[in-house]
């Protein structure tokens, strides 16, 4: 017996160690896209690439607001100066002409690689003649000394040709020399972080920057600055205050109920070492939980870790019903486990049905909620078993709740006239739910939003501001290299330009366009003659206009050097503005590339689908997808959302089919998960009634109930087995103590004003109380 | 908020961003300059010669078509005083550059509109048709906005031109030394740049007129580039 309680203890601390080891080694990572695909289809793995990675989420938009304008400026000015040199951004602008001059050296430099104008007929005697006179007809016309520098190198016009093709997308507009809202009210200034959106630590590190350069420009500009103010949006941004919204409000809330629960068990059993052995189930339930996850996925969310510890702290209540129900006497643990745990077991068993659901769920941070669940309740189960006993002081006492339990089961046995209540309020929630079963569930993501409205204005204020047009569609293809992806996205900019002149889209952007493929610019260099050719065919262009072929000897010299310059390739451009648009472009996906074309909606609003499909079709460009973003992403989240609702439905189904099993008695059974059915129904057209929709956090929020739940079922229904024919004192006072707890774990969750904790809390704090009750009225005494 | 919106509105901003960076940098001339030195020309320079262009045409356009002024001693006071006075009008245009880097005068043609109280349409007809708009501070040149607060020294010019236009006579010293030359019928107003910026671009401008009616404007630029425009009042509809 000593022996084996030694093994028992020994095997406990060696798993704890490793776990510990384990969880040490662990990558942790705050990331707000968890709820993302895991198995995705394609449209699905673009857009979470491009949420998680992508070059756009690594923005960081920032606006300098109060003093005037002068001032503003002045403090923009002196905040990119300061950044600039900060290996944190990728690139820092603020409209003002010191930006970064690489861009235009790159178009510059490669102009006949580049613009769309370059063939065979530009580079002959007519194409010449006809380029250069439309250039001098540019001149001649008010505005046009804009390109009068230009003319000596670039005749042709072929930069400015190429600026235009790269689209007139919509600007900031400029005050005192740096960007400005449209108000007028305040300076905006665009930086990119080197790391991606969801790289939270980095962004909070290069939030803190800026702000830290903001406060000393600030100091240095003088009392003139002083009412000046700083504001930041953008994906790294508002992922950085969720994060610290969840955690902060985590971290409260935890706080109160950790405080809460420690003073009620404290109440009850009148012992600081009875209260920390009760909590060494859940605390190995933790470790193992990580460490579980750890080992099944490669990075842990630290939203799992909240959300899973709040799931595993039904743990809490085994080590109460463990110490409650024992009660007095030295053998107390021996006849616990013979009269009690046959139960709890079997409650241990319905919860992880029901977690188990999670597991197939195709998100993964469910899916790391359902394992961690599942590891942590296991262990604290065993542990509460096997090691607890073991741990037990010789002496040990606990405090015997019968008398309180005498009370309590005299307000149980009244609560028996409920029961027709309880199937009148079933009925009641059930028609209440096909009534509203359009407005049951919110298939919107933004519901899952940590982000406060105001955030969200904010972020679409100075998105408008900084320029743009929305269009929900983008075209993506497909290649196995960079090249040949980019060689398929020139095809199907010409099956655009199409739509564009048949005033089916207004525009569209590719990455083609910045960095043409290898081949195309190949071929435009293949179009420039040998400087000798061109020379003769330039003196021959330029008869009958009014300028001397002597000026155009940078034109001569840029064409021949252009003409056997090493075409651009992706990683020419690594590091410069360019380069991050037609990253944002140009994706990796698996074993090859995907080139992604925004394309620009007419003055209607509405993408005429049908036909651009039927474009991309006629132009026979393999695999080209038309993708609805604005559809896709809520789509996502509603299959998620129903593939959800299916598993947790068959999630019960498999705990009515394990209770028949093992109970042998569909009576039992309904009567088990009747009050649990009416409790999670009750809660949900309860919260339905008050205007709430529900959204997948509470749908395992529902879960819980039921999880919990069942083992106030099961110990009511095994009443049976109990010489009263009911429930007994003890037993009851400890589903009490157990109930109270849980309420004291997730009720504070519903005032985080964090909506996803909220969302918890509000479905599992009355769900609980109403489980016990529900449970209780259909307890068997009452039929006796 | 869905993350189709955030998505969506990256992409578009990025891009946006991309190509006012390009054309900032394009009109900053900064790599010809490095191609080219000897031809380096800012474009603040252009775009400064052209709006100074147009101002100075909204100046004449709306004088010339002023009621007769009450001189009774020729000076700029009077001067300033007539060409105050602005009313709606219709003209056509001849611009002829004369540009160092070409062998030729090119000239350009359309039609100017004036309409109160700051927007002047210039459509040029010849050699291409172009539209070119100014309302308020912004300058429309198909269909591209510049803003007049983007380019300072420009906005100083037209505020002291804007100056000229309201009679503020005060406002025009600041920016420019005036002369006065001729006679009440045949008069030419010659501005002389006072502040650095300009002066590094403009070596002066010339408004001829007639009585109230502006006739031609002259612009000599420092690296030798000269326009003259012609204006003639159409007839009133």
């Amino acid at each position: 017996m000593r022996k084996n309680r030694v093994f028992i203890i020994a095997t406990w601390l060696a798993i704890l160690l490793v776990g510990g080891l384990l969880i040490s080694t662990t990558k942790f990572t705050a990331n707000l896209s968890e709820f993302l695909p895991r198995s995705p289809t394609t449209q699905q793995a673009i857009l979470n690439e491009q949420l998680r990675q992508g070059i756009l989420s690594r923005q960081i938009m920032i606006s300098i607001d109060g003093g005037d304008a002068a001032i503003r400026a002045k403090l923009s000015n002196e905040l990119v100066r300061k950044l600039q040199g900060n290996t944190a951004f990728l690139s820092i602008n603020n409209g003002s002409s010191n930006g970064d001059t690489r861009i235009f050296h790159y178009i510059f430099s490669h102009r006949y690689l580049l613009s769309p104008t370059v063939n065979p007929t530009l580079f002959t005697v007519a194409g010449l003649h006809n380029a250069i006179a439309d250039s001098i007809d540019m001149l001649a016309t008010p505005g046009g000394e804009m390109v009068q520098s230009l003319l000596p190198s670039d005749p042709t016009g072929a930069t400015v040709q190429m600026i235009q093709s790269m689209g007139s997308g919509a600007r900031p507009v400029t005050r005192d020399g740096v960007w400005s809202s449209r108000s007028g009210k305040s300076a905006l200034i665009l930086a990119q972080t080197r790391a991606s959106g969801s790289a939270i630590n980095a962004q909070q590190a290069a939030i803190n920057d800026i702000q830290t350069a903001f406060a000393v420009a600030k100091s240095e500009a003088g009392s003139v600055a002083a009412n000046t103010t700083l504001m930041m949006t953008g994906v790294g941004v508002i992922s950085v205050a969720s994060r610290d919204a969840i955690v902060h409000a985590a971290e409260w809330m935890s706080t109160i109920s950790i405080t809460l629960i420690i003073i009620l068990l404290l109440l009850v059993y009148r012992s600081g070492i009875v209260l920390i052995l009760g909590l060494i189930p859940v605390f190995s339930g933790v470790i193992v939980g990580i460490s579980a996850v750890a080992l099944g996925f490669s990075v842990v969310y630290d939203i799992t870790l909240g959300f899973g510890t709040a799931l595993i702290g039904e743990a809490v209540d085994y080590s109460i019903y463990f110490f409650v129900q024992s009660g007095q006497s030295a053998t107390g643990s021996e006849e616990w486990i013979r009269n009690y745990w046959p139960t709890i077991r079997l409650g241990v068993l319905t919860s992880i049905i029901g977690f188990a659901s999670l597991l197939f769920s195709n998100l993964p941070g469910l899916a790391q909620l359902g394992l961690y669940a599942i590891a942590g309740l296991l262990t604290a189960a065993i542990v509460t078993r096997l090691v607890l006993p073991t741990l037990l002081p010789g002496n040990f006492k606990s405090r015997d709740l019968s008398s309180i339990g005498e009370h309590l089961l005299r307000l149980t046995r009244t609560l028996s006239t409920l029961r027709p209540g309880v199937v009148l309020l079933l009925i009641a929630a059930s028609a209440v739910l096909v009534s509203h079963r359009d407005k049951i569930w919110n298939y919107d993501l933004s519901a899952l939003s940590p982000v406060p409205a105001a955030a969200q204005r904010l972020y679409t204020q100075m998105r408008t501001d900084l320029g743009v047009s929305e269009s929900g569609y983008l075209v993506v293809v497909s290649a196995p290299t960079v090249n040949a992806t980019l060689a398929v996205a020139e095809k199907t900019g010409n099956a655009l330009q199409g739509l564009v002149e048949d005033h089916v889209i207004a525009g569209y952007e590719s990455p083609a366009r910045y960095l043409p493929s290898v081949t195309l610019q190949q071929e435009r260099q293949a179009a420039i003659p040998p400087k000798d050719v061109l020379e003769m065919r330039l003196r021959e262009a330029l008869l009958g206009l009014p300028v001397k072929a002597s000026l155009f000897t940078p034109f001569i010299k840029e064409s021949e050097a252009q003409r056997t310059l090493t075409p651009l390739t992706l990683a020419d451009l690594r590091g410069t503005s360019i380069g991050m648009v037609v990253n944002s472009m140009l994706i990796r996906h698996g074993n090859g590339w995907d080139a992604i074309l925004p394309l620009k909606a007419p003055a209607s609003g509405i993408v005429d689908a049908q036909r651009v499909r039927a474009s991309l079709a006629r132009h026979h460009i393999p695999g080209a997808m038309l993708i609805d973003l604005s559809g896709t992403s809520n789509q996502l989240y509603k299959s998620y959302l129903i593939n959800g609702i299916k598993l947790s439905l068959s999630g019960v189904a498999f705990i009515a089919l394990l209770l028949l099993f093992v109970l042998r008695s569909p009576v039992r059974v309904i009567r088990i998960l009747l009050p649990l059915i009416a409790a999670v129904l009750t809660v949900s057209a309860g919260l339905v009634l008050l205007g709430y929709e529900l959204n997948i956090m509470n749908l395992i929020g529902l879960m819980l109930i039921v999880a919990v739940g069942s083992n106030y079922a099961l110990f009511f229904d095994q009443g049976d087995r109990q010489v009263h024919g009911e429930i007994a004192p003890r037993t009851l006072a400890s589903l009490v103590i157990a109930n109270i707890t849980t309420i004291m774990g997730f009720g504070p969750l519903a005032f985080s004003g964090v909506p996803v904790l909220q969302a918890i809390g509000a479905a599992v704090a009355p769900g609980v109380v109403l489980a016990l009750l529900f449970s209780a009225s259909f307890s068997p005494h009452t039929t006796v | 908020m869905a993350i189709s919106k955030v998505l969506r509105q990256l992409l578009d901003t990025r891009l946006g961003i991309l190509v006012a960076h390009l054309e900032k940098s394009f009109l900053k001339d900064q790599v010809v300059a490095r191609s080219t030195p000897p031809l380096a020309a800012a474009s603040g320079r252009t775009s400064f010669h052209s709006g100074a262009a147009i101002l100075l045409m909204l100046l004449g356009l709306s004088t010339m078509l002023t009621a007769a002024a009450q001189a009774s001693e020729w000076n700029i006071d009077h001067l300033m005083q007539s060409l105050a006075h602005t009313k709606p009008g219709r003209a056509t245009f001849v611009e002829k550059k004369f540009l160092t880097m070409l062998e030729k005068p090119i000239e350009s043609s359309g039609r100017l509109r004036f309409i109160a109280p700051d927007s002047l349409e210039m459509h040029t007809l010849k050699p291409k048709n172009e539209v070119m708009l100014i309302q308020g501070d912004v300058l429309t040149i198909d269909h591209q906005d510049i803003h007049l607060q983007d380019h300072p020294e420009l906005l100083a010019f037209i505020d002291s031109i804007r100056g000229t236009l309201t009679g503020n006579q005060q406002m025009l010293e600041q920016f420019f030394r005036l002369s006065l030359s001729g006679s009440e019928g045949n008069w030419t107003l010659t501005m002389l740049p006072r502040q650095k910026k300009l002066a590094d671009l403009v070596q002066y401008i010339q408004v001829n007129g007639s009585n109230n009616t502006v006739t031609s404007i002259e612009t000599l630029k420092t690296n030798r580039d000269r326009s003259l425009i012609t204006i003639t009042k159409s007839p009133t509809p």
